[in-house]
């Protein structure tokens, strides 16, 4: 961990490390200073804090996401059916199913956007509907169609993320130069976001969830549709990355060889019921004649077309 | 744990700044700009010369303070918080003010409703003082021309804009109000509340209230009627506008702080259906397209296709139901009046000395009818939105998009100022204005073109080809006040001559082209 920090010291712009230093209140009172005296003593002082603070990790209750009973009805038209979902801390659970299936209803409903018809949503252990800006602190949502305020540059809207989500200024300038170097978006830092093409944007806002306190509790719609083999890589590396360290994750996606190579478990959704659940053995056992996710997705949702 | 609202204020300053900033270092957006001011500070110093009339409207105030009563002024200044209440009813509230990233990014943030509402409220406010400084600085020569008192023509607009902000604030309480009501009761005598509300409005201005002090000091639509009958010498009631305007800035903070306190997370979903429901006519037309089969007669369909689709697509928004019934109710009322001529609706009484000096007046109102009515010409590109790509990749040739969105905005602006152009005759008696209303052809058609060529360059600015930019909307009427002039001029100078015929045709013909052809370019360099 502290070592991690160090590389991230190390790889940070001249202007940064200045903004790191005042974070950390480092005085200096020469005019120039080597590179490697700052870097070191930068590092020096919040090796410091770290020791003091404890820096636990919080953990996430178990189960991280609780969907009980849920509806949500448009007008006449049923978008989800009585929805039992759950997802706990260290899994990657699939959210599959055809188009028009409920996928991005329950997402919307699951974040707070919107209010289910009836049910109930826990996160973290707060209800949504009684506690909502407690169960949203944890919550990070990629949309199926990505868009962000076109008049802000990605630096000031990954700092103004942080400040939304009280995260200290220090981790912030971390974090920010971590994210930023893992999705390549150093050249586009002082764009704004309004100039940027689909995939960047895609992965501004990935950046803005993770300048965040780990563990997450993410809601990805459709997050690997839009982006380049490299960034798709990155974020699936990053996303077991973030699995390990106990954060839980509820992916919907038709791309079902992503799915079974990510995802532990899998809900498999049609026309807005689930229409099958579990990991991919226990899926084959349900439909027998199957060998994988993909067959078992067809056979679920209206059956093998015929050669 | 909480999220303090200057943070989110603070991040809604840094975007307008931002938004400053890219204006003025992206050198065609400040090219548009300078246009804009410079233009219309010419047309406004040549409207200014028109206050030599000033004599002519001295004795309207008199005439007016002896037609109307103090009542009826407090009665339809009324009518305005009236129609935003009723509006605001079925309207989203607070909403309004979200865009289409809070869906994602605020709403899912641990940010409270109300913080959010604030936050944007805010940007809103200070944007439209930005414009109506830039405006005021605009009208500048009217005022110093004239010899108005400009500290109070600030004050009357400033009370207008509070004024309207108040009522932005009832309508919003309104919304609320009623999904609060829809969501407790499954009655039918929910649907009571629509009409107790509005009457709720309404009493305060009606007369059986307003002949008491208290009511024209409390309610904001009082206010400002005080307000702008004591600035005007209309029925002055004698009370320093100033004081009711401080009382109106009170009326202005209570509604901002009820609103705010009682927005919970149910806008939310208020706006998200509303942008559901957008999104969903965009792939309806997206459909409607895909159906269409181009491949017989490419050559001569495509522009009536193009024409077809903007006009059905355009029907199935509710305003333009309105707006064709307001054409034909509008043009059967003017040829009713000019027929017959009805004694309980007389023209407005010009004294014969003033006959021939009220022309150039006349023919202003002519091109600012006429810009008024154009303004759907601006929004034919604009209205595509993200489609504009689609039609841009269709095997269409840029020429036909562009003359087809022309011909039917010639069409709409034709339909909706002949109604404008028939009250004008009706109630303005100038000599010879019959004749002189044939120059708003060349100006419709003029109009239509740069309105053309202003929302086709928007993709070209911005990639959220949704919101024009600023510039370019307001470049519009300037460039087109400066040509209305300019038609004006032509035929003026040569109104004795027979080149008229030759000259004025040449011009609108030649600027109608320039301008085409200017869209014709900028739809081909989108990227
Ligand atoms: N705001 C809305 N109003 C009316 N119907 C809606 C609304 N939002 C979604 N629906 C309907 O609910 C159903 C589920 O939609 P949803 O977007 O959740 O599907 P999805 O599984 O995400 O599909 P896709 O794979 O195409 O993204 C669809 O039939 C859709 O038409
Ligand atoms: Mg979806």
């Amino acid at each position: 961990m502290i070592s991690h920090e160090r590389e991230i010291i190390n790889s940070m712009s001249g202007p940064e490390l200045i903004r790191l230093a005042k974070a950390l209140s480092v005085p200096f009172t020469k005019r120039t200073i080597k590179r490697s005296v700052m870097e070191q003593s930068l590092y020096e002082t919040l090796e410091k804090i770290r020791k003091t603070s404890d820096n636990e990790l919080c953990e996430l209750k178990t189960p991280a996401i609780n969907i009980l009973e849920m509806r949500k009805d448009f007008g006449r038209k049923v978008a989800v059916r009585n929805l039992k979902l759950e997802v706990n801390p260290g899994e990657i659970v699939g959210l599959v199913g055809p188009n028009g299936a409920g996928k991005t209803t329950t997402l919307r409903v699951l974040t707070g956007i919107i209010k289910p018809t009836n049910g109930t949503i826990i996160v973290n252990g707060h209800r949504m509907d009684k506690n909502p800006i407690e169960a949203k602190m944890k919550i990070g949502y990629i949309p199926e169609r990505p868009t962000c305020y076109p008049s802000l540059k990605v630096r000031e809207y990954l700092t103004f993320i942080a400040r939304i989500y009280n995260v200290p200024r220090v981790d912030t300038l971390l974090r920010i130069r971590e994210y930023v170097t893992r999705f390549q978006l150093d050249e586009f830092l002082n764009s704004y976001i309004g100039t940027l093409s689909k995939g960047n944007l895609q992965r501004t806002l990935l950046a803005g969830i993770f300048v965040r306190a780990p563990p997450f509790i993410l809601a990805l719609d459709e997050p690997i549709y839009g982006l380049d083999p490299r960034g798709a890589w990155s974020l699936k590396a990053h996303l077991k990355e973030l699995k390990k360290q106990g954060s839980a994750i509820l992916i919907s996606t038709h791309i079902l060889e992503v799915a079974e190579a990510l995802c532990d478990r899998f809900y498999i959704m049609n026309d807005g019921d689930i229409v099958g659940m579990g990991t991919l053995d226990e899926l084959k056992i349900q439909c027998p004649d199957t060998r994988n996710l993909e067959e078992v997705f067809l056979t679920l949702t209206g059956g093998i077309p015929e050669e | 744990m909480s999220v303090k609202t200057p943070t989110l204020v603070k991040n809604e300053l840094k975007m307008l700044y931002n938004q400053f900033v890219r204006t003025i270092t992206t050198p065609s957006m400040l090219g548009f700009y300078i246009i804009t001011i410079s233009g219309a500070l010419f047309v406004s110093s040549i409207a200014s010369t028109l206050f030599s009339l000033a004599p002519l409207f001295m004795p309207m105030a008199g005439l007016l303070e002896s037609t109307i009563d103090q009542a009826a002024i407090f009665t339809a200044i009324g009518l305005l918080t009236l129609g935003s209440v009723g509006s605001g009813y079925f309207g989203v509230g607070p909403a309004e003010v979200l865009e289409s990233p809070d869906e994602y990014i605020m709403m899912v943030s641990p940010v409270q409703p109300h913080q959010l509402f604030l936050g944007r409220y805010i940007r809103r406010i200070i944007r439209k003082f930005y414009y109506i400084f830039l405006g005021f600085i605009v009208v500048l020569p009217i005022i110093v021309q004239s010899g108005l008192v400009a500290s109070g023509i600030m004050l009357a607009i400033l009370a207008i804009i509070v004024f309207l902000e108040v009522n932005y604030f009832l309508g919003g309480i309104c919304s609320i109000m009623k999904n609060k009501i829809d969501k407790r009761f499954k009655t039918r005598f929910r649907f009571l509340a629509f009409p107790i509300i509005i009457a709720a409005a309404y009493l305060p201005s009606l007369p059986v209230t307003t002949w008491h002090p208290i009511f024209q000091l409390g309610i904001p639509a009082n206010q400002v009627s005080v307000i702008l009958m004591q600035l005007t010498g209309i029925h002055s009631p004698g009370i320093d506008p100033i004081t009711v305007f401080v009382f109106l800035l009170v009326s202005y903070f209570i509604g901002l702080l009820v609103l705010t306190n009682i927005s919970d997370s149910d806008y939310y979903e208020l706006f998200s259906t509303k942008m559901s429901k957008e999104e969903a006519e965009g792939s309806f037309s997206r459909r409607v397209r895909g159906q269409v089969d181009f491949s017989e007669s490419r050559f001569t369909d495509p522009m009536i296709w193009i024409m077809l689709k903007d006009f059905w697509s355009k029907m199935r928004t509710p305003l333009q139901f309105w707006k064709y019934l307001y054409v034909i109710v509008g043009i059967a009322l003017g040829i009713y009046l000019n027929l017959f001529q009805p004694l309980w609706l007389s023209p407005l009484p010009i004294p014969p000395q003033y006959t021939h000096s009220i022309i150039p007046a006349f023919m202003l109102i002519v091109i600012l009818l006429t810009q008024m009515s154009s303004l759907t010409s601006l929004l034919a590109f604009v209205e595509e939105k993200d489609n504009i790509y689609l039609l841009r990749a269709s095997p269409f040739r840029s020429k036909d998009i562009v003359l087809a969105k022309y011909l039917l905005s010639i069409l709409e602006i034709g339909a909706t100022s002949v109604p404008l152009y028939l009250f004008l005759l009706y109630f303005f008696r100038v000599p010879g204005s019959i004749y002189l209303l044939t120059l708003a052809a060349p100006m419709i058609l003029v109009f239509a073109a740069t309105g053309i060529m202003a929302g086709a360059y928007v993709p070209v600015f911005t990639n959220t080809p949704k919101n024009p930019p600023v510039p370019l909307a307001f470049s519009f009427p300037a460039i087109n006040l400066v040509l209305g002039g300019i038609i004006l001029w032509i035929a003026s100078e040569f109104a004795n001559s027979t080149m008229l015929v030759a000259v004025l045709p040449a011009f609108t013909l030649f600027t109608v082209l320039l301008f085409l052809s200017l869209s014709v370019r900028a739809l081909k360099s989108y990227k």
